[in-house]
């Protein structure tokens, strides 16, 4: 039996003791640089070398396992006394990259091997028949990042590569296999990018070695927002690294304590197709860093989470010790395991978000405009090295509904793999832009592989093909499966490209074969690309290109069980360049047709579809007789009135009718519908109709009114509504509160129900400044999410902004100012909360208000959170963030990092800001005369 | 160089009261209208613009409808002032106001401030006064000052809207009127190059009104050439401003209504807008010696430019 079938067996049978912390236990021997060296024990090996080792160690724990075995080994014993099933080696930081910081790198190997030895000693010394016990090789995060900069100016900066991560965790496994650990453990995940690395390296140690052992994977969630440091929320994280071969278990460790875990656990749990783990800190540190929470508060916590089914594995991480062990062990003695959940196979990609296609999903955008072959202002960009403009095409793209974006760095004059990479590293630091996956397009190996080793996320490889034949082929397949990718295979063999329904049909069904039978690529992650061709060119070879491309994706979703379908369509219309409705109307109607064919996804541009009801008649009909190769004189007839559009400017037919449709709706959903469109000339007789549907006028408020808000605060979040539309919204939203105000007075006398808003807002334009459009629409969009907006107007001394946050006990206070002097109202402001002792946060927002300014000038004021908000679009989720009992500590932690940042960059920028001598300036000023 | 100064056709204050909001929103630039309510790009490209295209043309014929219902009704007023001065520069960075063109005695003394940062070879350290022929040059050289608002009114309406639980009315009428005295701005930059100095008498479209390409500036103190607030008092002053337009200025030297726009013209074919960036202590003491100011208060003032 493997250990893998093992353990498994066990899993199944009872929930698993992990040790509790190697690091706290060390602390209380309280060692000194003599004791780190190993003085007094001449013995041991690398004695002299460390007695002489140049560099200081205290504080490198990992270094223990030579120079002072006994300890190390003695605390092993007493987790396993307590009850672990399963200890940790002592090698957090045994990779040659962590080991650097003491000078100590070459000593990485002997490090990990020691420490296995000695774990492996204490579990032979306590393992039973019925109690084996399990040496796991921990593996930690490294101290250098592969997804974040060091540097905050330099976002693309790494300070370390791919390869040298890789590489230093090759060398680290070696050593802990050669110590015969019976598990590897991959464990306080941060950044996927670097876990992906050690998977990379687990990979390529199993290949040499010829063997596997059971790997653990165990990510942190760094704070309450879900995410782990790199960005990454649980199921997307999930999403980038389950392709580990021989995955165990998948877990959280660190960071939080128990009770915080308990909703991302439980995300987990419910989506991991393999046993879970979790090891929490003993709660969150105290003001010294300490840990407090004592072992029966997290045994009872943890007790819960295993009565509700989250894991399998469980024990302590940072300030635990063998009692928190003991307790926990006990605790969980008799519940039952957690068990697998059945999941059905599909295509699960993630950037910082999870990307889940399931069979209802619509089809999938993949934006292309961030292709140096695809777009001509793009390649400029890159070509001379533009990339903040570069970085925007990608965001407009995201904003504009690309689920996925395409990257195509292909091009003669370009260091495409650098450039690739560059940008990719750029992409990782914008979470707008990273949250979706990335497609890496190339159709140079070297490129798509300088483009992998920079996603965190699980992202698709375009593409491959069997033109260089198998051998060439499934090469490559093995490569990006061991990256965890999915991968686009064109429809493309050794005789070229497949142009025929047959030629399309043989070739992806030879590859989808070669694929899962000989490299186990997974189905749900071969997505083929079966070429669509130019139509309407003129010869009349081509005219069945796009019936052929529709009968495969018909055939490859019948007989491929698994794979997907996608093209690039643009190709399609190449003959009407120049010529946009014809263009547009051809992109339309070929995705209506393909998409009933099954096609899932393409490389298309949002901008270029219509809706298809939408297209005029006589020109839809002109298009499908050329998609579908209906007739002869399909081509020349559509020629002819692509130039008539082009003589007439536009088409008569173009208008859209938009019908009153909604009018016959339920209430509720007019209700909303005329919320979300902004339309308010029905709003009074609909309220009255709705108050009496449901029998009150809060009812309606709460109802149909705050779903129909939400939705908006939603679409608006998503940037897919604009600014002006959500005013209009909350103009309906207003009339309808203002009608059923009365009736509500009336509940209220009748029945004490009030509606409480989310929170109350003083806003107001600062003493002596007029301007007040930005502060209106911020008091808008607020009052339309449910908060109460108490405006002062403009012109508002200090001390009248004060009173009125106290009068209405107020949660939160916006100034707004356009003019410079206005900034030091605000300063002022500030000041003057920190007099009278009001720490209610301080929202500053306006034309020349800042973020630095806020941070330099206002922040430091005041001890309370002062948050710099720069549109209307941001002002809810600030609010909502400081108004949250649940997320105000971690959202103002972190404004408080970033404004302590700000203003040591501005320190920095403002040392090397250097003035000419006025003199020197008026010497060299403008001579007109 | 061959310049030579315009001798203005009128010395005169010029008051223009109630003027034709029909004949100014020819002059609207509409783009910071957009920009107003996050709508990010240029007119009339926006209108057409993949993302917000639609939105744009919505939120644009509903302000064109609430243009013409503002213009038919009278409501809103706009008013304007303005008179051109011989002046001269003096001492590098100020500028004498004459009170007649016989340039005897001196009206007020206008202040500026120069670029201090390292410019590259022959970049010059801009100050706009610059822009005027020094004293010792003997030249008679010309400036102009300017007050205009179209926000007479304004805020009765909106308060209307807002009373009738319209807030998007409301904050439409405020951004119009604010394109509004922008244009009546420009309406009147026009007006004084072609008639009341006329330096320039070209005819220009719309769009190179937009563009700014004609001849000559009209920077706003606060603004990025002259960042300091406090010279508007005395601009209100030399035109008495508030007097001729019911313009008044708040102890920040904001205007009010807001739909108000005030700024000096240079006519210099050479001028041209430019940003003072930071400035060090040293021309703060040289400036507020200068206004007769104490350094302190200066520094308050000019808090944003501040290279300390």
């Amino acid at each position: 039996m493997t250990s893998f079938e093992q353990l498994t067996q066990l899993l199944q049978k009872r929930i698993l003791i992990i040790d509790g912390a190697m690091g706290t236990m060390i602390q209380q021997h309280s060692l000194e640089e003599s004791d780190f060296r190993g003085e007094q024990s001449p013995d041991l090996a690398y004695h002299s070398l460390l007695c002489n080792h140049h560099h200081d160690i205290r504080g490198n724990n990992d270094v223990l396992v030579l120079s002072q075995p006994k300890i190390i080994q003695d605390i092993h014993r007493e987790y396993l006394a307590a009850g672990a099933d399963i200890i940790e080696t002592n090698t957090f930081s045994s990779t040659s990259i962590a080991q650097a910081d003491y000078g100590l790198e070459s000593l990485a190997y002997s490090l990990n091997k020691q420490a296995a030895i000695l774990a492996k000693q204490a579990c032979a010394e306590y393992s039973t028949t019925d109690k084996p016990r399990f040496a796991a090789g921990a593996i930690g995060p490294m101290n250098k990042s592969l997804s974040l900069s060091p540097d905050v100016n330099n976002p693309g900066y790494r300070a370390t590569t791919w390869k040298e991560v890789v590489d230093s965790y090759i060398e680290q496994l070696h050593g802990l296999l050669d110590g015969n650990i019976d598990i590897i453990l991959i464990e306080t995940i941060f950044d996927t990018l670097n876990c992906k690395a050690a998977i990379y390296a687990v990979n390529t140690v199993f290949e040499e070695r010829g063997i596997s052992v059971p790997v653990m994977l165990s990510g942190t969630i760094v704070d309450m927002s879900g995410r782990t440091l790199s960005g990454q929320t649980t199921e997307a994280f999930w999403n980038s690294v389950k392709h580990c071969p021989n995955l165990l278990s998948i877990g959280l460790n660190c960071a939080l304590g128990a009770q915080q875990m308990r909703p991302f656990l439980e995300e987990l749990s419910r989506i991991a197709t393999c046993f879970v783990s979790v090891y929490p800190n003993a709660g969150l540190p105290n003001e010294m860093g300490g840990y407090d929470e004592s072992p029966e508060s997290m045994a009872s916590e943890l007790k819960e989470f295993g009565e509700s089914g989250f894991f399998n594995l469980v024990g302590g991480c940072c300030g635990t010790t063998p009692q928190h062990i003991k307790a926990i062990a006990d605790s969980v003695h008799s519940i039952i395991p957690r068990s697998i959940p059945e999941r059905t196979p599909l295509l699960r990609l993630a950037g910082m978000e999870p990307f889940e296609y399931r069979p209802d999903t619509n089809f999938v955008n993949i934006g292309e405009r961030t292709n140096v072959t695809g777009s001509t202002k793009f390649a400029k960009m890159i070509r001379e090295n533009k990339y903040d403009e570069a970085l925007s095409i990608a965001r407009q793209q995201v904003e504009a509904g690309a689920q996925i974006i395409d990257i195509n760095m292909d091009e003669g004059m370009l260091d495409s793999e650098n450039a690739m990479r560059v940008f990719l590293n750029l992409i990782a630091s914008e979470p707008d832009i990273a949250r979706v996956p990335i497609m890496i397009d190339s159709s140079k190996w070297s490129v798509i592989e300088a483009g992998l080793q920079c996603v965190q996320g699980k992202s698709i490889v375009n593409s491959i093909s069997m033109k260089e034949g198998e051998e060439q082929f499934l090469y490559l397949a093995k490569q990006i499966k061991k990256y965890g990718a999915a991968v686009i295979v064109m429809a493309f063999d050794e005789q070229g490209q497949a142009d025929t329904y047959q030629r399309k049909i043989e070739i992806c069904s030879r590859a989808y074969t070669l694929l899962t039978e000989h490299v186990h690529f997974p189905a749900e992650d071969i997505i083929f690309d079966p070429n669509i061709f130019a139509i309407a060119t003129g010869i009349i070879e081509h005219n069945n290109y796009v019936v052929d491309f529709i009968r495969a994706t018909e055939y490859i979703k019948q007989n491929l069980p698994g794979a997907k379908v996608s093209g690039g369509i643009s190709n399609l219309s190449f003959s009407f360049r120049g010529n946009e409705p014809v263009r547009r109307a051809m992109h339309t109607a070929f995705l209506y047709h393909a998409i009933k064919a099954g096609m899932d996804m393409g490389i298309v541009n949002a901008g270029q579809i219509y809706i298809y009801d939408e297209i005029p008649k006589d020109l839809l009909l002109l298009v499908e007789d050329v998609i579908l190769n209906r007739n002869d004189q399909a081509t020349e007839r559509l020629i002819d009135y692509a130039e008539q559009i082009k003589l007439t400017g536009t088409s008569k037919d173009t208008q859209s009718i938009q019908s009153d449709l909604w009018r016959s709706l339920p209430i509720e959903e007019r209700l909303k519908h005329a919320l979300v469109k902004g339309i308010d000339a029905f709003i009074d007789q609909d309220s009255e109709e709705a108050r009496i549907t449901l029998a009150s006028p809060l009812a309606v408020i709460e109802g149909p009114l705050m779903d129909g808000m939400n939705l908006v605060g939603e679409l608006f979040g998503a940037g897919k509504m604009f600014l002006p539309q959500v005013v209009k919204s909350a103009r309906v939203m207003k009339k309808s509160v203002a009608y059923l105000t009365p009736f509500m007075e009336e509940e209220k006398a009748a029945s004490g129900l009030v509606s409480k808003p989310n929170g109350t807002i003083i806003m107001a334009t600062v003493k002596g400044d007029v301007h007040d459009i930005g502060k209106n629409i911020v008091g808008v969009v607020l009052g339309c999410n449910n908060y109460e907006v108490i405006d002062l107007g403009v012109m508002v001394p200090a001390d009248k902004i004060l009173d009125a946050a106290l009068l209405h006990n107020a949660d939160i206070i916006g100034l707004s100012g356009l003019i410079t002097p206005s900034l030091d109202e605000m300063v002022h402001v500030a000041k003057e909360m920190e007099r009278r002792n009001i720490r209610i946060p301080l929202l500053i927002g306006g034309a020349t208000t800042s973020r630095v300014h806020t941070a330099v000038k206002i922040s430091p004021q005041s001890s309370g959170i002062i948050v710099h908000v720069l549109d209307a679009s941001r002002a809810v989720p600030v609010a909502g963030n400081l108004i949250s009992q649940e997320h105000n500590p971690s959202f103002t932690k972190e404004i408080q990092t970033e404004y302590e940042q700000v203003r040591k960059d501005y320190e920095f920028r403002t040392q090397a800001k250097n003035t000419i001598s006025l003199e020197k300036a008026r010497n060299n000023k403008l001579q007109l005369w | 160089m061959s310049y030579s100064p315009t001798i203005p056709t009128t010395f005169d204050i010029c008051v223009f009261e109630d003027i034709s909001l029909q004949e100014i929103s020819a002059y609207i630039d509409w783009s910071p209208f957009f920009l107003s309510w996050e709508l990010k790009g240029k007119y009339p490209a926006i209108l057409h613009d993949e993302i917000y295209g639609k939105e744009a043309q919505q939120l644009f014929d509903d302000a064109q409808h609430l243009l013409s219902q503002l213009i038919e009704s009278k409501r809103l007023k706009a008013n304007a002032v303005c008179r051109i001065f011989p002046v001269n520069s003096i001492n590098d960075d100020d500028i004498e106001i004459y009170t007649d063109n016989s340039r005897k005695s001196v009206l007020t003394k206008l202040h500026f401030l120069r670029q201090q940062n390292q410019k590259a070879s022959n970049q010059p350290n801009f100050c706009l006064a610059d822009f005027i022929a020094p004293k010792q040059s003997n030249i008679n050289d010309y400036m102009g000052a300017f007050v205009v608002s179209a926000g007479h009114h304004c805020d009765e309406i909106c308060k209307e809207y807002e009373l009738a639980h319209d807030d998007y009315s409301s904050i439409l009428v405020k951004a119009i009127a604010d394109r509004l005295a922008e244009a009546a701005a420009e309406w009147l930059h026009d007006k004084v190059r072609k008639e009341l100095w006329g330096y320039d008498k070209n005819e220009l479209d719309t769009e190179q009104l937009i563009e700014e390409s004609y001849q000559g500036i009209r920077p706003a103190p606060g603004y990025p050439a002259c960042p300091d607030h406090t010279e508007k008092s005395t601009l209100f002053s030399l035109l008495q401003a508030t007097e001729h337009t019911g313009i008044t200025l708040t102890e920040s030297y904001a205007m009010m209504p807001a739909a108000s726009v005030s700024g000096w013209y240079f006519a210099h074919p050479a001028a041209k807008y430019f940003t003072i960036g930071k400035i060090s202590k040293e021309q703060v003491i040289s400036y507020a010696q200068r206004k007769n100011m104490s350094v302190e208060e200066c520094e308050k003032w000019l808090g944003p430019v501040l290279a300390y």
